[in-house]
């Protein structure tokens, strides 16, 4: 377990800001990831589950999704939504109930399918300053408290994977949903951060990284196959 | 400090925690021990409870975050005596094995059922997709839900019992395949049982009786090593070594002692060297002893450096990080194969381990055995028209991942003898071995094994013993060491890789004519169970198929690696996938159906298992022998008839089929392997059993046997019950603890049934004779042995009868008082295999080389199963086993020995919610040296999915792929290789 040196709960969203201004404070949402980690040491803790960040409302086909809202509820919300189907296999059911979208997003991680999922829809991160980033901007430079995340809700998608076992943390994935200005796909386990992507020329210009589950070649292999698959569902 | 109040269970309940206490600590702390570790990352799910109403992992929620929160856990069901509907499903199911993950499964459950009443096999699987169970495969608790279900909404529902099946076949001939039958129709978790005429009907063996168990486990009362408090204990906190191989120059603890709350500090400057082996084997274990309890030299990432006593968990973990070590860094070596060459590095170079074989070249062991003239019939099979077909194989290194990790406890007893309540399989092994380290005599020791939260051989080890005995007689105080997760994988135990090479010899008929394998074990830094792992390898390749030539050769090898050491199956799943992957491709080169093939050469009814006796720890010379032990029961042909029909094996050939029209990328196979595995060790398992009648007319049954959650306890039982003519209710099983129990070697080889259980069996008749001549004498009959006992009564030849109650009382405290007990203990000269049939069926994606697992379904001749439904159990937690050997395990390691994938997920087990259909029959033979027909169950099921999934791919996709895991990129690159070479 980590270390934890002290705990809060803040009851305003001003009150948050102010105590992760402080050194050694970081935002814990879930907890699913930072409790999770039992190298991290000497940290204060600052619990959102009180700011009130845990709706979801809807506007035409957008919704706007608070931070601590959880994965389980995102996949209860959008059962039939790309969201849905990534928030289902993004944690087992014990973590998907206590992961939140804001920790997901704040995460980064190369491989979560919740977070392909929103940038294939097109998805903005809000801030505590009121701030509003594209997903893809947010994830190169991550900045400030997430409060919302914006997305574009659709019916037209499709998603392939390719794991070791059927609910394996695929090895590569590609989510895809049709917008206006056309297909846009979003890639894991190629990059440090799911990529986005709008055609297959630029799939192909992918540089994978390699691992034990997957070489780079592969991975680059897996990614073209997979996004020819994506664009071929969505077309 | 900080004040919380949850709501608890209904009860408002205040604290004050520090901000790091995890809501599974401050549950614990609460007494509610149902709330078990897994991991720290919370993805075993063994924590899992209600948080505000939803399934929730307390090892990842601070317990500040669930301040003001309400928290249920399975305690909050245990309001009376009584079970919960959803408990008393789980128990009727079989769905409890060991049981550690227990509470979590049926607060699922409670919540899930509550949002839907009927709930689908798919949302059932997707809640216990978040609880990992390497037992069950998650079948049962899938059925023991529905059942639930069912009993909620208000319908009855049937008893849990297997399904009776007719056999297809006569006096053990093959049957054609029909491919018009179609298989019974019966729920997945329903065991399927073909019965045999030569077996009688009897009371209670053969029954799907409920475990013994079952009650403290539903309720999750407090019955496994960590659920004891005890005042003033310490926590210990392993110093691992990050280096594969280093030489300690210096160990400087100053700072670690200077921290508030460490009570000691141990490491190889002041700690005894005392050589020993840690196998948990019989006395003497086998050489080298190649390790002390701290040495001045690491031989791999995760390497015992240091360990620390503190007051805290948290104070013990700062400290080991203020050790300061200095290391020589030396070169390291982790393939098998380069550890033999010229020139590599020495890993034992110390003068005080003896009998390694050869230390240059670090081959810890060379092993041979033979019949007859393998290398002749090699060298004239040109002249004799035969085929020589020579094939190497490569497996690799996987963890046994017990969701309870290991755990002991020590502590001086008031009469400062040294008791450790510890995670084991072999508890009077662990004493015997633990004494020597600590200086003391074995009669000042008390090992007590729990409930154990699985082993599956990881505990065959005396692993951490000596830690928590060195500490508790350091301090004075009770000592508490349990590993992390990452400790789990990287410094417990694993199965062993291994590099082998089948030679086979077969003449112009199909027949075998000689027979070689050649393995290169990888054990590691230390020998433990190299040696009897690699023999077993050996036998195990060399057994199911006859040849009048066989040899097997071995070369032990130390590299780097984290230790390997026992996992169920012991070097057999190892040997039957490279044997049964040979076989199959010897078949398709010469034209041979491969059933039909593996049928020429497999062992029948009455032949010999002619190598058996020249291999094992009690093994025979090369000399040949007059006698060779003879297969006497095999019930193979049946097994091969129900799951080829249970497959649909006809399907194999049809193209439609295998292509499917409408998923152009989409290739389906199916896969058969034969499997044949052994029944305990003879002339060296022995378990011993005592049973003593109460007042009441019930007995108190003490055994040393272990069970680890395979529900031995119940089947002892059962056996011991059916003796005695009472109800399984009536015998209170005891087991594994030193001071209490007859001996038994332990839980291994697959011996707990048939060793243990014939000693139970012998007890049991001991008492049973005893009673007879009471109720003769109550009765007025002449000869007690025409006396029978039945449903808690003796009953004379006339039809008169006396209670068991009655017989107790008179014995205890009327007349000629006696205390009626039978003891006795059995060790066996047979070693009868076990036979059966795996089938499976696949789905590759030619695009990706993705294989999913769509079905498994496993017949098995394991004689008469005691319990169908705990004998079911194992077979498809074995499966289970098997297809992440197969299909998705794999330890993956840096260029520095350190692995990558030390936790689950990376290291991927599969989930409940991607669990392939199963199907278990169970085809019942009559074995006689058994106790009441049994044989073996618990291994086999780990024996034939490995070949049977690379016997799928070939159908499926044509490559034949000699390496494991089938991952996609494996399977890919084959698939690629192949059309590259088409196309040359």
């Amino acid at each position: 377990m980590p270390l934890l040196a002290g705990y809060h709960r803040p009851e305003t969203l001003d009150e948050a800001v102010a105590l992760l201004s402080q050194p050694q404070h970081i935002p814990l949402a879930g907890g699913t990831v930072i409790n999770a980690d039992r190298h991290r040491s000497g940290y204060v803790g600052v619990d959102l589950q009180s700011l009130g960040l845990n709706n979801i409302q809807f506007e035409g086909s957008s919704a706007s999704i608070g931070a601590m809202v959880r994965v389980a509820d995102i996949e209860h919300t959008f059962p039939h939504d790309l969201l849905g189907v990534a928030a289902r296999r993004e944690l087992p059911s014990t973590l998907r109930t206590i992961g939140t979208i804001g920790g997901a997003v704040a995460a980064a991680g190369q491989e979560s399918l919740l977070l392909a999922a929103l940038l294939a829809s097109s998805a903005t991160v809000t801030t505590a300053d009121g701030k509003s980033t594209p997903l893809d901007e947010f994830l190169r430079s991550p900045s400030g408290l997430i409060t919302t995340v914006e997305l574009h809700t659709s019916t037209d998608w499709a998603f392939e994977h390719t794991g070791r076992t059927p609910m394996d943390t695929p090895i590569v994935a590609v989510a895809g949903r049709r917008s206006s200005s056309g297909p846009i796909l979003a890639i894991t386990g190629v990059s440090s951060v799911p990529e986005l992507a709008r055609s297959l020329d630029e799939v192909e210009q992918l540089i994978p990284f390699s691992d034990f589950r997957g070489s780079s070649e592969y991975r680059h292999h897996l990614a073209v196959k997979l996004s020819q698959r994506v664009l071929g569902a969505l077309s | 400090m900080i004040p919380i109040t949850i709501t608890l269970n209904g009860r408002v309940v205040t604290g004050q925690i520090e901000p790091h206490d995890t809501l599974r600590t401050f549950l614990r702390s609460q007494g509610m021990f149902s709330v078990h570790y897994g991991s720290d990352s919370g993805e075993t799910g063994a924590a899992a409870v209600l948080f505000d109403g939803r399934l929730a992992s307390s090892d990842v929620i601070l317990a500040a975050q669930a301040n003001g929160h309400t928290i249920t856990t399975v305690e909050s069901l245990n309001t009376s005596p009584e079970l919960h509907p959803i408990q008393a499903a789980f128990v009727a199911t079989g769905a409890f094995q060991s049981g550690y993950s227990a509470g979590a499964m049926v607060l699922g459950a409670l919540a899930l059922l509550e949002e839907h009443p009927s709930p689908t096999d798919e949302q059932i699987r997707d809640m216990l997709s978040g609880i990992l169970d390497r037992e069950t495969a998650y079948v049962k608790p899938v059925e023991a839900i529905h059942r639930a279900a069912a009993v909620l909404r208000g319908e009855q529902t049937a008893p849990f019992t297997p399904v009776i099946l007719p056999s297809l076949t006569q006096q053990g001939e093959p049957v054609e395949h029909d491919p018009s039958d179609n298989p019974p129709s019966a729920p997945a978790a329903v065991p399927r049982l073909i019965p045999s005429k030569d077996v009688p009907e009897m009371a209670v063996v053969g029954k799907p009786e409920i475990k013994v168990d079952a009650v403290r486990l539903a309720k999750g009362n407090p019955a496994f090593t960590d659920d004891i408090e005890l005042r003033n204990m310490l926590y210990a906190k392993v110093l691992r070594s990050p280096h594969a191989h280093a030489r300690i120059l210096d160990i400087d603890d100053a700072a670690a002692r200077q921290l508030p709350g460490v009570h000691e500090v141990l490491h190889y400057k002041n700690t005894p060297r005392i050589k020993y082996a840690s196998g948990g084997q019989s006395w003497p274990n086998p050489h080298p002893h190649d390790q002390v309890s701290f040495d001045d030299k690491v031989r791999h990432v995760g390497d015992r450096v240091a360990v620390v006593a503190a007051e805290t968990p948290e104070i013990a973990a700062h400290a080991c990080s203020l050790i300061d070590v200095s290391y020589e860094l030396l070169p390291a070596i982790f393939d098998e194969r380069d550890s033999m060459a010229d020139g590599a590095v020495v890993i034992h170079d110390e003068p005080d381990t003896l009998e390694i074989h050869n230390r240059d070249r670090n081959i810890v062991h060379h092993i041979t055995a033979r019949r007859n003239d393998p290398d002749e019939a090699v060298k004239r099979a040109h002249d004799n028209g035969h085929h020589v077909f020579t094939q190497t194989f490569r497996v690799h290194q996987v963890q046994q991942c017990p969701i309870e990790p290991h755990i002991s406890i020590a502590w001086l007893d008031e009469d400062e003898r040294l008791v450790i309540r510890t995670a084991t399989q072999v508890p009077f092994h662990a004493r015997r071995m633990v004494a020597p380290l600590l200086d003391r005599d074995i009669k000042d020791i008390r090992v007590v094994k729990p409930r154990i939260g699985g082993g599956f051989g990881a505990k065959q080890e005396m692993l951490i013993e000596d830690i928590v005995g060195h500490l508790a007689q350091a301090t004075r105080r009770p000592v508490r060491l349990e590993l992390d997760r990452s400790e789990e994988f990287i410094g417990s135990r694993t199965r062993h890789p291994q590099t082998l090479t089948f030679t086979t010899v077969v003449d112009s008929d199909g027949k075998l004519v000689s027979q070689d394998l050649y393995i290169i074990g990888n054990t590691g830094p230390y020998g433990t169970h190299g040696y009897t792992v690699q023999t077993v390898a050996g036998l195990r390749g060399l057994t199911q198929y006859n040849a009048p030539n066989k040899r097997f050769r071995c070369d032990v090898v130390y590299t780097n690696i984290p230790v390997p050491g026992a996992y169920r199956g012991y070097g057999a799943p190892q040997a039957e996938f490279a044997l049964e992957a040979h076989m199959d491709d010897i078949a398709a080169q010469l034209g041979y159906d491969s059933i039909e093939f593996k049928r020429k050469n497999w062992l029948r009814l009455g032949d010999e298992l002619n190598i058996a006796p020249h291999l094992g720890e009690r093994a025979a010379s090369d000399e040949e022998l007059d006698e060779y032990p003879r297969v006497l029961s095999t019930g193979l042909e049946e097994c091969v008839a129900q799951a080829l029909r249970e497959i649909g094996w006809h399907r194999r050939d049809d193209p439609e089929w295998r292509q499917p029209a409408d998923r152009p990328n989409i290739r389906r196979g199916l896969g058969f392997a034969y499997c044949m595995h052994g029944t305990a060790i003879p002339f060296l398992d022995m378990g011993g059993c005592s049973i003593k009648l109460n007042d009441d007319g019930s007995f108190n049954m003490l055994v040393g046997a272990t069970d680890l959650g395979t529900g031995a306890d119940t089947v002892l039982g059962q056996i011991a019950a059916e003796v005695l003519g009472v109800h399984l209710d009536d015998i209170k099983v005891y087991s594994s603890d030193t001071d209490m129990t007859p001996f038994d070697t332990g839980a291994y080889a697959s011996s707990t049934t048939y060793i243990s259980g014939t000693a139970a069996l012998r007890a049991a008749e001991v008492a049973r004779e005893r009673i007879k001549e009471r109720a003769a004498m109550l009765l007025g009959v002449e000869q007690p042995c025409s006396i029978e006992l039945r449903d808690r009564r003796a009953y004379a030849p006339d039809g008169r009868s006396v209670s068991m109650e009655d017989i107790a009382l008179d014995s205890l405290h009327t007349q000629e008082q006696e205390q009626i007990m039978g003891t006795a203990s059995y060790v066996s000269p047979e070693c009868p295999p076990p036979f059966a049939a795996q089938v499976i069926e696949i789905e590759v994606d030619v695009d990706t080389g993705q294989v999913t697992i769509m079905k498994m379904a496993m017949a098995v001749d394991c004689g008469v199963a005691i319990n169908p439904v705990t004998a079911s159990g194992q077979v498809e937690g074995g499966m289970l086993q098997a297809l992440g050997y197969a299909h998705c395990e794999e330890y993956a390691f840096d260029e520095n020995g350190k692995m990558l994938n030390d936790s689950f997920g990376p290291y991927h087990i599969y989930r409940a919610d991607e669990m392939p259909e199963t199907a278990v029959y169970l085809v019942q033979t009559m074995e006689d040296s058994g106790p009441f027909g049994a044989k073996a169950v618990a291994e086999i099921p780990k024996d034939g999915v490995a070949p049977a999934l690379r016997h799928a791919i070939q159908n499926a996709v044509g490559v034949s792929i000699n390496e494991l895991p089938f991952t996609p990129e494996r399977v890919w690159r084959a698939m690629n290789s192949a059309v590259n070479q088409s196309q040359q």
